[in-house]
């Protein structure tokens, strides 16, 4: 009985992997081909024999200004300091609006959640010329300013995680007499590892797909991160599918490698039962 | 253990209950602290999330091409929108879209996430499995579905060909190219949310799993019973942001249709998009972009009330 | 929302204002600003070329060391959004790549600085330019860009289909809206359904076609662009004037386009694919094509390619013509220099650079038989796409609404040309709203 469900569960999920992977799939195909084999092959069939050549040339250079290498360090960067920004400014901010009390909470909590209903191709030029009137067009600050602080979006996904927690537990450490913080950082962040991990993820992936920000205020090959090198193999005439592909596949196996790091704290089962 | 279920109108009740205990001094000084907590982010929000925001309310009164000076003009781009057939054409596109993939994302997104949640040899993998959709440069991806949906090349028709189907003209017909796209849209978003929910289910307490067992609930009762209900600020949050951003679809529809064929798939932001930087013309897009935030803020407030009305559980 | 905040932001947009209006004054003037020495930003799109205008840039400053060229290379993906962007804040590169899509918006708006007076001051021959280009970037009788490259129409061949088929070489074909000519006749013979029958035998399916005669694309530059005036119509009235293809001999030529593909079978309809892919793979025997796509075909195929002329309708040959230029934003706060920069650009040394190297078609008369001993060396004639730059030609549509007007084109014309939609009806609308927005 348990073995037949296990299989049902195996050949559903199997499928549905299936699905999911399959584009992809393509892609890997894609970036072990020449240029003449994906024009002698179906595109969802690998051709034999591959080649690693379109790795090479994303890799030695020999591709006018696609320093791949160099874009692909800007991307790691930019990962990890709007991760890091998020997580630390997320949590607090998403802990005030959860736990707190102060006047215009509520005011203030869907004003952030009303800036994400105006889309970016509108606000993208105001936040041009605010970053001009600062002075920091062409830098980095001006490329993480806006997500670094905490994005709306994590405060939101924090704040409803937040509100799950029950709130005995913060009462008995505040009446142990831990001060806010203190309580914060021993009670709560234990218990929201997966969503912290979530979160992580979240901006990971985030930073890593980021294009039309960091191309708008950015200029200097010192900045270009991998979507702006993956795109720019991407003419108006004609694309170098091969090698996007190639590149794609190189940026998506960090990610690929976050994802099952993190997974671990995500899924755990021991969850709040072990609080008790 | 007593486990309150906060939702938005909870969180208020909690959080003010230690209030009314309180002397005003702490009430002063938990205010400040707060302020304190929120300081960067509120910094970072409002200086480059809303403000942006707030001067496209401003342009959006304004006839501005973005090369030359601004010229104000009241509501005429209001005006001009409600007379717009193109618009309004575009926001019945989107509504489709939105009614196509938000149902079809969750519920699959839900179904996912409770037969990942299980431990069976190798799940860790198939658990990255179904995220890289999500995972994927978007360029890239729109060079392969196209690959997929071409009726000569196709993946898709290829296969269908092997049972004796002719060629469906997937994103070329102005029947088919919505749906299509609204199929990769959920493609690449179920992974994702999945992910929402396989953390909320890891903040059900298992004791309450155990109580229900132990009543003779079977698995359905105790989805429902259970997971469902304790699932509900998840779901809020899953829905609230999945609308935003299914209204706001852009990437899909730019790089498999660009909008057609004829106008089938011009979705709203698309023809902000257009009005914007290709018509040059900053001060109606931005009018646009005006409407999709009313329609957003209305819906999302109906979701708010929604949840609200929900009665809170609480399990002793 | 208070008072205070809402003085900064009418602040903001106001500074924003003062910056565009800054440019519209600078559009009047030029050439006048900067020391003449320092760095000039110039920002490209293609890759491909970039290392052509390094070399370039390096060249000029060996003659100029007091000027650097800094080369930005941008996707073309989003090209235009970061350049409109920087424009309406009053900043962004030196010199640009223009094309015609964004020409006329921007010479309306006093965004470029007009070359007119600096080219009397340094006395410079435009007549070494193809004229066609330098046509393009003129408004109002001056010149806001310095021709860079040449790009014209003609048409490529699978090679090895036509020796499979035993059908010579194809050379100049003819078309007529009633379907007579020779380039009918000679795709009829090239193509091919599943099971080997040809659309003029009994039982052709049409459904399941493997091998195409001709591609029917709908795309302007390479196909009606060119047939239109091949059979006496007009696209648009004049530059800067309004669309006509919704005119009788317009309609006409668009209709013979819709029956190669639905009527007699010899060219797939748009849902097919990628036409560029699928001439790569094999599929289709002529391809007409502009010829900066040559390097995405010569060395990806698996067969012999040849260049031929395009076909010629009722009129004869007319070819489409298209180039890029250097433009030069009036925000530059080094004009001296950036002009400089773009006489060097232009001249026959920067030229070579790029036509020797077969980066592209130099716009400089003198130099662009470079650009066609590259190719000769790699064993493609390109006399075709030469004949055709002698004889008569045709501008793309020169209109500040182009981007948006060539999107809903292209969306319109597709379920057209798949036969969904007649094509009188279909381009009368279509002119109809187009030209609407154009008075707007």
């Amino acid at each position: 009985m348990r073995w037949l469900r296990n299989t049902i569960l195996y050949v559903v999920l199997g499928v549905g992997a299936f699905v999911c992977v399959f584009p992809y799939l393509m892609v890997v195909f894609t970036s072990l081909k020449t240029g003449r084999q994906l024009n002698a092959t179906s595109p969802w069939l690998p051709a034999i024999p591959g080649t690693l050549g379109n790795y090479t040339k994303l890799f030695n250079g020999s591709i006018a200004n696609v320093a791949f290498p160099a874009y692909l360090w800007h991307t790691v960067l930019l990962a990890v300091i709007l991760t890091v920004g998020q997580l630390v400014f997320t949590t607090l901010a998403a802990y005030a609006f959860a736990r707190m009390t102060f006047p215009g909470r509520e005011v203030l909590f869907w004003a952030y959640v009303a800036t994400l209903m105006v889309p970016n191709v509108v606000t993208m030029i105001p936040l041009y010329l605010i970053m001009r009137q600062i002075g920091w067009v062409d830098t980095w600050m001006g490329l993480v300013a806006p997500y670094v602080f905490g994005s709306p979006y994590g405060i939101f996904l924090m704040r409803q995680f937040f509100q799950t927690l029950p709130k005995d537990l913060e009462d008995a450490a505040r009446i142990d007499g831990a001060g806010v913080l203190a309580t914060l950082t021993r009670v709560i962040l234990p218990l929201s590892k997966p969503i912290l991990g979530t979160l992580s993820i979240l901006t990971v992936v985030f930073a890593w797909h980021n294009f039309l920000w960091p191309l708008i205020i950015t200029s200097g090959d010192g900045t270009k991160v991998v979507t702006v090198g993956i795109a720019s193999l991407q003419g108006n005439l004609g694309a170098d599918y091969n090698l996007m592909m190639a590149g794609s596949f190189v940026a998506l196996v960090p990610l690929i490698v976050v994802f099952l790091l993190f997974q671990r704290s995500i899924v755990r089962s021991v969850a709040l039962s072990g609080l008790k | 253990m007593p486990v309150a279920v906060a939702e938005p109108a909870v969180a208020d009740r909690d959080a003010r209950a230690p209030v009314r205990r309180a002397g005003r001094g702490r009430r002063v000084r938990d205010a400040l602290t707060a302020y304190v907590f929120l300081g960067p982010s509120l910094f970072g929000v409002l200086a480059f999330l809303l403000a942006p925001v707030v001067i496209v309310a401003v342009i959006s009164l304004f006839k501005w091409n973005l090369l030359a000076a601004p010229q104000f003009v009241g509501l005429a781009n209001y005006r001009r929108m409600a007379g717009d057939g193109n618009v309004w054409h575009s926001v019945a596109v989107t509504v489709f879209y939105v009614l196509m993939t938000i149902p079809t994302q969750t519920i699959l997104a839900l179904v996912l996430a409770l037969l990942l949640n299980t431990k069976l040899r190798g799940i860790r993998v198939l658990r990255a499995l179904f995220v890289i959709p999500w995972m994927a440069t978007p360029v890239v991806m729109g060079v392969v579905w196209k690959w997929i949906f071409d009726t000569q090349n196709g993946a898709l028709d290829s296969f269908l060909g092997l049972f004796g189907v002719d060629p469906v003209n997937w994103l070329g017909s102005g029947a088919l190219a919505l749906p299509s796209t609204a199929a990769v849209g959920v493609w690449s978003g179920v992974g994702y949310t999945m992910l929402f929910f396989l953390a909320g289910l890891q903040g059900i307490p298992e004791p309450l799993y155990e109580a229900a067992r132990l009543d003779g609930a079977g698995p359905v009762q105790q989805f429902f019973a259970i997971t469902l209900p304790l699932l509900r600020p998840t779901m809020f949050f899953v829905l609230v942001t999945s609308v935003i951003g299914s209204f706001q679809v852009f990437d899909t529809v730019y790089a498999m249709t660009k909008g057609g064929p004829g106008d089938a798939t011009s979705v709203l932001n698309f023809t902000i998009y257009q009005t914007a930087f290709q018509l040059f013309d900053d001060g109606y897009a931005s009018a646009l972009a005006m409407l999709l935030f009313a329609l957003l803020l209305v819906l999302t407030l109906a979701q708010v009330l929604y949840f609200r009305k929900r009665t809170t559980y609480d399990y002793s | 929302m208070t008072g205070i905040r809402r003085r900064t932001v009418l602040g903001a947009v106001a500074g924003g204002a003062a910056a565009a209006g800054l440019a519209a004054c600078g559009g009047a003037a030029g050439g006048g600003q900067g020391s003449g020495k320092g760095t000039v930003v110039f920002r490209i799109w293609d890759e491909e070329q970039l290392p052509g205008y390094k070399k370039s840039a390096a060249a000029f400053h060996a003659k100029h060391p007091d000027i650097t060229v800094k080369i930005e290379q941008m996707p073309w993906e989003a090209y235009w959004s970061k350049l409109t962007t920087e424009l309406a804040a009053g900043k962004g590169p030196d010199l640009f790549w223009n094309t015609v899509s964004y020409f006329p918006e921007f010479a309306q708006q006093g965004v470029l600085v007009n070359f007119d007076p600096l080219i009397k001051q340094d006395s410079l021959d435009t007549k070494q330019f193809y004229p066609q280009v330098l046509a393009t970037y003129t408004h109002e009788g001056h010149v806001y860009g310095m021709p860079a490259d040449f790009g014209i129409t003609a048409m490529v061949y699978n090679a090895d289909l036509f020796k499979a088929a035993g059908v010579p070489v194809p050379g100049e074909l003819t078309w007529a809206p009633d379907g007579s000519g020779s380039l009918l006749e000679t795709a009829r013979k090239l193509t091919k359904d599943r099971n080997g029958k040809r659309p003029d035998q009994a039982g052709f399916d049409a459904k399941h076609v493997k091998q195409w005669g001709f591609m029917a694309e709908n795309h302007n530059q390479t196909q009606y662009v060119n047939w239109i005036p091949q059979n006496g119509g007009s696209f648009m009235s004049k530059p800067f004037g309004k669309f006509t293809f919704d005119q009788p001999k317009a309609v006409q030529a668009l209709q013979w386009q819709v029956d190669l593909i639905t009527k007699w079978h010899v060219s797939p309809p748009p849902s097919a694919g990628v036409a560029l892919d699928l001439f790569n793979r094999g599929q289709i025997a002529m391809y007409p094509c502009v010829n900066a796509i040559l390097p995405y075909i010569v060395p990806k195929v698996n067969f012999r390619v040849g260049v031929t002329s395009l076909p010629s309708g009722p009129l004869g040959a007319v070819n489409n013509v298209n180039g890029l230029s250097f433009a030069m934003a009036a925000t530059s706060k080094n004009q001296k220099a950036a002009w400089e920069v773009v006489k060097w650009f232009g001249s026959p040394d920067s030229q070579r650079i790029i036509g020797s190297g077969g980066y592209a078609w130099p716009a400089n008369k003198s130099v662009a038989s470079t650009y066609h001993d590259y190719w000769k060396a790699k064993g493609q004639d390109l006399t075709p796409f030469e004949k055709a730059a002698d004889g008569k030609t045709v501008l793309l549509p020169v209109t500040p609404i182009w981007n948006a007007a060539e999107l809903k084109i292209d969306n319109t014309f597709k379920p057209m040309f798949q036969g969904d939609q007649p094509v009188g009806p279909t381009t009368k609308k279509l002119a109809t709203e187009l030209n609407k927005l154009i008075t707007q």
